[in-house]
This record gives structure tokens, sequence and C-alpha cells, in this order.
């Protein structure tokens, strides 16, 4: 037995895709009357791209463009992205707790939340067919 | 985990990112499995055990018995 290469993504394509954020981003808020917060939010997304791709020799910043994918880094990932699904659904909660203190109906965030519960147990059971 | 591949990639005189290279691995991955903070697939532990003609059990100590 030996251990496969994932034929890793090319490195740019990460950052491009995060600076390519910035166009639809700005129209969004061009069509929605605000240009400048377009610009602002566009901005954000091409100095991510940048960070992105002249990272260097940052493993994090490497491991985030895809550079030298293997079982640990994989690992690392997912982790991560596990991360990433607590931290929203725990501000989504406080941000539908909040709605309700203040006699709102909170609405985005329920359904938001919905949509984030409904995903977990749809993975899950995917996840739980196939292996 | 522990573990003797820093011993055995030692006794080969081969560089970390050497056996990375072989193993299809990063080198912070060879890094991380001899300094314990990553346990390797099964697959990667068997190929590491093939590669330095031994068995898994003489490489991997889960109880400590290095």
């Amino acid at each position: 037995m030996q251990t496969e290469a994932r034929k890793p993504a090319p490195e740019w394509l990460v950052p491009v895709l995060v600076a390519a954020v910035a166009m639809p981003t700005f129209v969004a808020f061009w069509i929605g009357g605000r240009p400048e917060l377009g610009a602002l939010w566009a901005g954000v997304s091409v100095a991510l791209g940048v960070l992105l791709a002249l990272g260097g020799r940052s493993d994090t910043l490497r491991m985030l463009r895809g550079a030298e994918d293997d079982e640990r880094t994989v690992l690392l990932e997912y982790k991560a992205t596990t991360a990433v699904a607590l931290v929203l659904v725990f501000a989504l909660t406080g941000l539908f707790l909040a709605a309700g203190i203040r006699g709102e109906n909170g609405l985005v965030y329920g359904v938001l939340l919905l949509l984030a519960e409904a995903t977990h147990v749809i993975a899950l059971a995917t996840l739980n067919r196939r292996s | 985990m522990l573990n003797t591949i820093r011993e055995l990639r030692a006794a080969r005189g081969l560089s970390q990112a050497e056996l990375a290279k072989a193993m299809h691995v990063s080198r912070q991955t060879i890094n991380a499995i001899e300094t314990e903070r990553y346990t390797p697939s099964l697959p990667l532990a068997l190929a590491l055990a093939r590669f330095f003609e031994t068995t898994i059990e003489e490489v991997f100590h889960a109880d400590g018995s290095a």
C-alpha cells in the first residue's frame, strides 16, 4: 500500500476566487445605491486575495491556498471548517435572541439557524450511509 | 503516538523533506508525526513501515513503550 498524493488545486485559485468576490460585491451595493460601501467591501476582498497570494512562507496561508495538501492538512481543514460553523451558529443564536429581546421576529436568523441544523442532519445522514 | 520515525530516518541519512517526498506528504506532516503531534492514518503508517522495511508495531507504540 502506498499513500497517494492528492492533485493539488493551483495555488492561485483561492486568492483569485477571494478577490473575484469584489466585483459582485461592488455591483450589489451599487445597485442598492451605496457604491461607496461596495467599494469598501470590494477593497477588503481584494486585500484578502492579495494577502493570500503573497503570503510567502506562512504555513497557514499555504494551507489556505491549498498548497501541499495531504491527509494532515485535510484534517486540519475539517477542524477549521467546524470552528467556522460553530462561530457562525453561536453568532446567529445571539442575534436571534437579541432580535427577540428587541421585539423583532428574528426571521432571518431563525431561518439561517434552521438551515444550519438541516444541513448538519442531512450531512450526517449522507456521510453515515456512505461510510 | 510515540514512534521511531526520527531515529529510522536519521539512520538512513534522510531529511524530513526527503521522507515527506517519498510518502507524498508535506515536510510539516513528517515533523508533526515525529514530534507526536499527529497520528498518521493507517495507509500512511503502513507506507512508513514498509519504507523502512519494518512493521507498524516496530515503528509506532500506542502504549508508550517506545
